[in-house]
């Protein structure tokens, strides 16, 4: 927070009426970001995998990030999962993993480490095929479960670690 | 005032006179409508200048002046981080879908409705056997037919997996994946799990599933939940997590994977900054889900969720 009066207003609100800590929260604004980053880059050595995705359609209007996600897009233009913008979760030399509107698959902020029933593995144990729309093209219907993202992650970074070796 | 706004320019702009022709068929005189209208405009005229000034001091000013501090706060600089240069990032998302399908096919074999499938095919295929060969076989044998076709038709589990084509790390690959197998050897590595902020706020679930996964499923001993305080500054959580990388490489003896999920990434990727001569042997590699690099744009409405869960919670604990 630059602003050095909103600053002041809200470190007084969280120390002395909610008596809490402010330093996350100034941690993560842009300013706090870029003087971190500037000061001490990430080794360029360390395979890094940043997975992000978004929520940009009505499929997604009953998730809870839906509301603040529409937001961004309308008001910045910034398409993300309801908190995290896409452009801002990847790292120069990073691997991506982007799971923008072509993949057809929303997962919203918490959809990687919050616990979910996934109708695409339901519909396929229970023999139906997935849905498809009138080009023939798959509709997703839900995000993968959080432990095949977790897993799926990690394999390609262990991968792409042997590779740069 | 707007109320009142709207009331003057309706009054200014629509001209006197009778507002029903039928009433009186012949218009009023022009001359009349000019005098009326230059007798009411200069009070109307003071007024809506005073109430445009008004406005514009107490609205649009104010307006203005919360769009240059939004400005300052940096709010408009999204994707800073990867305009600026630097390596070059490529993209996985095919090979993570292609993964994604592979491992949905694995725990689709493993599965218990795919279990009951495969019992039930069984019983199926018995069946028929047992009936060709105590009936008589030209009066069950188109039926019989007509059933194993049907058969063949619905049996998901042993659909193909059509992820070989595309997927760069071959095919072999993939049909070992599942198969059930490890063809990465993850258990050449430990694994740190990072929580992201207010994790400590949430139910319990939290990253229960890839604990699930990890632990159960693929029987990985050395994985870990690093239990950080995540309202703490970054660096605090950097120097914390440093720790734990150096006392889960020393109690594994493997080198250390870290999954950091939301400002935990942001708290692991500080540490990487922070202590290289440290970590940099150790650690091989790290994961970022959605963690925010360049900053939360959100980050006043996270703000106002901590506002409101330290307001409820002032209620339930008295000694706050």
């Amino acid at each position: 927070m630059e602003d050095e009066a909103l600053r002041s207003s809200v470190e007084f609100l969280m120390d002395r009426v909610l008596l809490t800590k402010s330093e996350a929260v100034h941690d993560l604004t842009y300013a706090a970001r870029q003087a971190f980053v500037r000061e001490h880059p990430l080794p360029p050595s360390v395979p890094v995998v940043c997975f992000h995705s978004q929520i940009d359609s009505e499929k997604s209007k009953l998730s809870p990030f839906f509301l603040s996600a529409a937001y961004m897009a309308r008001r910045y233009g910034a398409f993300s999962d309801g908190l995290v913008c896409g452009l801002d979760a990847e790292v120069p030399g990073c691997l991506a993993v982007r799971l923008d509107a072509s993949t057809g698959i929303e997962c919203d902020h918490l959809g990687a480490v919050y616990p979910r029933v996934s109708l695409k593995a339901l519909r396929k144990a229970l023999g139906l095929a997935p849905l498809a729309n009138e080009n023939g093209k798959p509709v997703t219907v839900a995000a993968p479960s959080g432990g095949d993202i977790c897993e799926a992650v990690v394999r390609l970074l262990i991968r792409r670690a042997r590779n740069v070796k | 005032m707007a109320l009142a706004f709207v009331f003057a320019t309706s009054l200014a702009s629509t001209p006197p006179g009778p507002s029903h022709p039928q009433m009186s068929p012949s218009p009023p005189p022009q001359d009349d409508i000019k005098a009326k209208s230059r007798l009411s405009m200069p009070a109307f005229d003071a007024y809506r200048s005073r109430l445009l000034r008004d406005l514009q001091d107490r609205v649009a000013a104010p307006m203005e002046q919360l769009k240059e501090r939004y400005e300052k706060l940096g709010i408009s600089e999204v994707g800073w981080l990867v305009n600026e240069g630097g390596p070059p990032i490529e993209v996985g998302t095919q090979d993570f879908l292609k993964l994604i399908d592979a491992l949905e096919a694995r725990s689709l074999n493993s599965s218990l409705a795919a279990r009951i499938e495969r019992k039930i095919n069984d019983a199926r295929a018995a069946a028929a056997f047992v009936f060709s060969e105590i009936a008589p076989r030209d009066v069950l044998a188109p039926s019989l037919d007509e059933y194993n076709e049907t058969l063949t038709e619905a049996s998901p589990a042993q659909e193909p997996v059509n992820t070989s084509a595309m997927f760069s790390h071959g095919e072999d690959y993939v049909s070992d994946l599942v198969a059930g197998s490890d063809p990465d050897r993850l258990d050449d590595y430990c694994y740190l799990l990072v929580p992201g902020f207010l994790a400590q706020y949430s139910p319990p679930v939290y990253f229960y599933e890839a604990l699930q996964r990890f632990r159960v499923d693929l029987n990985l001993p050395h994985v870990r939940f690093v239990q950080l305080d995540s309202e703490a500054s970054v660096r605090a959580n950097a120097e914390a997590l440093r720790e734990a990388i150096l006392q889960a490489h020393k109690e594994s003896g493997r080198r250390v994977v870290l999954v950091g999920h939301s400002k935990g990434g942001v708290d692991a990727a500080a540490a990487l900054a922070l202590y290289p001569d440290d970590l940099l042997s150790v650690v091989h590699g790290l994961v970022c889900i959605q963690s925010p690099h360049g900053g939360a744009l959100m980050l006043l409405h996270i703000w106002f969720l901590h506002l409101c869960l330290n307001f409820f919670e002032s209620f339930l604990d008295p000694t706050k």
